[in-house]
């Protein structure tokens, strides 16, 4: 009996040894198994970590406005989604019936869309058929968010949605070329939103921290959270009203001149401010892919060269008066021809004006007398003077696609004796149309050329900074400025009367250049333009108006200087300007 | 294997009960019986001592509270930074309104709207120049404007004033007014 209870005992005692042991040793085991999970967190387990909840989400910082010289809107970001349609899921059918129907079919869907974005079912189809039928097409750009919420039951099903800040131009096509546009990435392409892209853009915020199950953000690390940084915002010197009165007078003048394109620009002479960029065609930079080719993006008064024709012969003359070869008063023989480089450089009417003064040179644009000109005063002070006025060179314009032009110097392997004859008179020598508005720009301020700009004033979070008008040099002295000026107002009194302004004084020179071919000049179409500026004495605004292949081949007094006038008189009008008593 | 000293069966035998006894006499105040119940005729106890086990119990309440202080600071934390998150978000659904807003701005002030609802009320823009509408004032002072009156004629003046006085002089005066009146 004893030995039974003995062996209880010991039985009993055994069961409480084992089940402490198996207990304690999986106590053992999992405070070893905790440790190695917590004090040496192997790379793999932090990896795990971060990608199960703690992905760092990029929070998009609100991209810069630009605004006019009178404080309105030109360019400004909205939050909303873009609609995309996606041809190859929208086919799919996504959904029956009980009784075999059809309820999400291709035809559902483009009605469902439609009807949300309230546009008509067929322009939706015709998107949706669009070729290539495996690329996604936009629809719908800068959508209500609330809008884009009703569409969300489609989203995997051939409609994509995209929410974000988008790029909204509230004038549509006003100053295009001026403003670029934001492609689909985001990123500023051509004029100042690609120019100044980093600065409107602004910095990206972060957030980073710990998700919820269903991916939801339940609170961030710490430091887990950058807030956005939001882009500067633009003031230009641009003025919306001038802008639009401009962009109306060429669109008017091309119509009525039939030319094939035309760049108008307004510049203020004293500070190198531009107040309008006009360039017909144009395009909407909301919708910047509906062009026939990127190369209607460029802005023409910066990115395309042209031969600018007779507008240089008054450059030639301040050249000359500068180098004291001739006087403001001095007359010339004009023959009809004269040879210059073994290349004989003929009036364009082909007659000769006999004694002719600088006055009738400008007048009457004759190219004898401008070869005659630069010939007296020779190649290597010709082309100081002409680099000087900037030709050749940058005009260092704060927008993005700005091209140099083409001038031969001696030196050059292609340069040759004749050219200098033939630069005299604005032909053999490639400029942009801001190049020639700013050189005029030096003229109508007393000589010294300023730094052309457009932005005035960078408004950051920071605070604002202002663009201070910048001397460049002093292209010729004010005397010479003075002199010449008296010269294009007489000129235009006595050749180029379209180009008057009743009650005003202006300055200014008409050019009608061929359009040169791999044949020569042989072609009829040519670049008509005016350069003119005032009111003088005190001059303050250069207008540049040009038209490319007006028809019949008219020249710059036919075509431009009429719309020179009219945009003329709109400035005095709009500027409050008096007429000169 | 180590043996369980703190534990021993207790039985109602004579030698147990002198052992037992015994072990109460020397620790008296360091034994716990737990009645564990009765198998049989048997008493089947355990016998554990006190301090380990109020060590273990003290203890345990120490890491419960530490970890109780733990969970309770963690979850403040984590109700903070929920709240700032929400905040973060309220911030962020602000700065879409605005910048809906300044697009709204933009576009009621676009200039081809204004045009637009200018053609609607027959507004008729003027032509580039029309100088109809404006008047130029000459603000430069002309010869025939009346003159203005010479400096030297007389500036207006002010009348002294009477000295104040000690304060039996102001009395009096003011006495003599009111007599006066």
């Amino acid at each position: 009996m004893a030995e039974t209870n003995g062996n209880q005992e010991a039985l009993q005692y055994g069961r409480i040894v084992l089940l402490m042991g198996v207990m304690g040793t999986m106590a053992i085991y999992l405070i070893l198994r905790l440790a190695g999970w917590q004090l040496f967190p192997h790379p793999e387990y932090v990896r795990y970590g971060a990608e199960a909840s703690n992905i760092p989400e990029r929070i998009p910082a609100v991209r810069g406005a630009i605004l006019d010289a009178t404080g309105n809107y030109l360019a400004v970001s909205t939050y909303g989604c873009r609609i995309f349609l996606v041809p190859e899921l929208l086919d799919r059918i996504d959904k029956m019936d009980k009784d075999g129907r059809i309820e999400w079919g291709r035809a559902q869907k483009i009605a469902r869309v439609a009807e949300v974005l309230r546009q008509p079912v067929e322009s939706v189809e015709r998107v949706a058929s669009a070729p290539p039928r495996e690329q996604r097409k936009i629809l719908a750009v800068t959508v209500p968010p609330e809008v884009c919420q009703e569409l969300e039951p489609l989203r995997q099903k051939g409609v994509q949605i995209e929410y974000g800040y988008w790029r909204v131009y509230p004038d549509e096509t006003l100053a295009a070329h001026v403003l670029g546009f934001v492609d689909l990435d985001g990123d500023g392409q051509y004029g100042l939103e690609g120019y100044y892209d980093r600065e409107l853009r602004g910095q990206d915020g972060e957030w980073q921290g710990i998700r919820g199950p269903w991916g939801q953000p339940v609170m961030a690390v710490l430091g887990g959270y950058r807030p956005p940084q939001p882009g500067a915002d633009l003031v230009l010197t641009l003025d919306r009203n001038i802008q639009y009165e401009a962009e109306r007078i060429l669109q008017e003048g091309i119509l009525v001149n039939k030319a094939a394109a035309g760049n108008i620009i307004v510049l203020d002479a004293r500070t190198g401010a531009i107040l309008a960029m006009a360039n017909f065609p144009t395009y909407d930079p909301a919708e910047y892919w509906s062009v026939s080719s990127i190369e209607e993006h460029r802005n023409p008064c910066i990115g395309t060269v042209y031969e600018p024709g007779s507008v240089l012969k008054a450059m030639t003359l301040a050249a000359a008066l500068e180098a004291q070869v001739i006087r403001a008063t001095d007359t010339y023989d004009d023959r009809g021809s004269i040879t210059v480089g073994e290349e004989e450089i003929k009036n364009e009417n082909g007659k000769a004006y006999g004694l002719t003064t600088m006055t009738q040179l400008l007048a009457y644009s004759l190219n004898v007398g401008a070869a005659h000109v630069a010939s007296l005063l020779g190649p290597t002070r010709f082309y100081e003077t002409f680099k000087r006025f900037g030709f050749g060179e940058h005009t260092q314009v704060d927008l993005i696609g700005e091209e140099r032009g083409l001038m031969r110097v001696p030196g050059d392997p292609y340069w040759h004796m004749s050219d200098l004859g033939r630069n005299a008179f604005g032909q053999g020598i490639a400029v942009t149309p801001l190049q020639v508005a700013v050189a005029y720009g030096a003229l109508a301020n007393r000589g010294l050329m300023m730094k052309p700009y457009i932005v005035s004033e960078m408004r950051t979070p920071q605070g604002a900074m202002r663009t201070s008008p910048t001397p460049l040099r002093q292209v010729v002295s004010p005397e010479t400025a003075t002199q010449m000026a008296h010269l294009l107002e007489e000129a235009v009194k006595l050749g180029m009367r379209p180009a008057l302004v009743p009650g005003y004084r202006i300055a200014g020179k008409s050019g009608t250049a061929n359009i040169p071919t791999p044949e020569g000049y042989e072609g009829k179409d040519v670049i008509a333009s005016f350069v003119g500026y005032g009111p003088l004495p005190e001059a303050r605004f250069v207008v540049l108006v040009k038209f490319d292949k007006p028809r019949e081949g008219e020249g710059g007094v036919q075509a431009a200087a009429p719309e020179f006038s009219r945009l003329f008189a709109f400035l005095m009008n709009y500027f409050g300007i008096p007429p000169a008593p | 294997m180590p043996t369980l000293p703190s534990i021993q069966e207790n039985r109602p035998s004579q030698d147990a009960g002198r052992t037992r006894k015994g072990a109460l006499d020397e620790r008296d105040d360091s034994l716990l019986i737990l009645r564990g119940g009765v198998r049989g005729k048997k008493f089947v106890g355990l016998r554990v001592e006190v301090r380990p086990v109020l060590f273990g119990l003290v203890a345990s309440i120490l890491v419960a509270l530490a970890g109780w202080l733990y969970l309770e600071q963690a979850s403040r934390v984590i109700a903070q930074a929920h709240e700032i998150l929400l905040l973060e978000q309220e911030k962020e659904n602000l700065t879409h309104e605005i910048v809906s807003l300044q697009a709204e701005i933009a576009r009621l002030g676009a200039l081809q709207r204004i045009l637009r609802e200018g053609e609607h009320i027959q507004y008729r823009l003027p032509e580039a120049g029309d100088r109809t509408q404006r008047l130029y004032l000459d603000l430069a002072p002309q010869a025939s404007a009346p003159a203005l009156p010479a400096v030297s004629e007389a500036p207006p003046t002010v009348a002294p004033q009477k000295p104040a006085g000690t304060w039996p002089e102001r009395v009096s005066r003011w006495l003599g007014s009111l007599w006066g009146r």
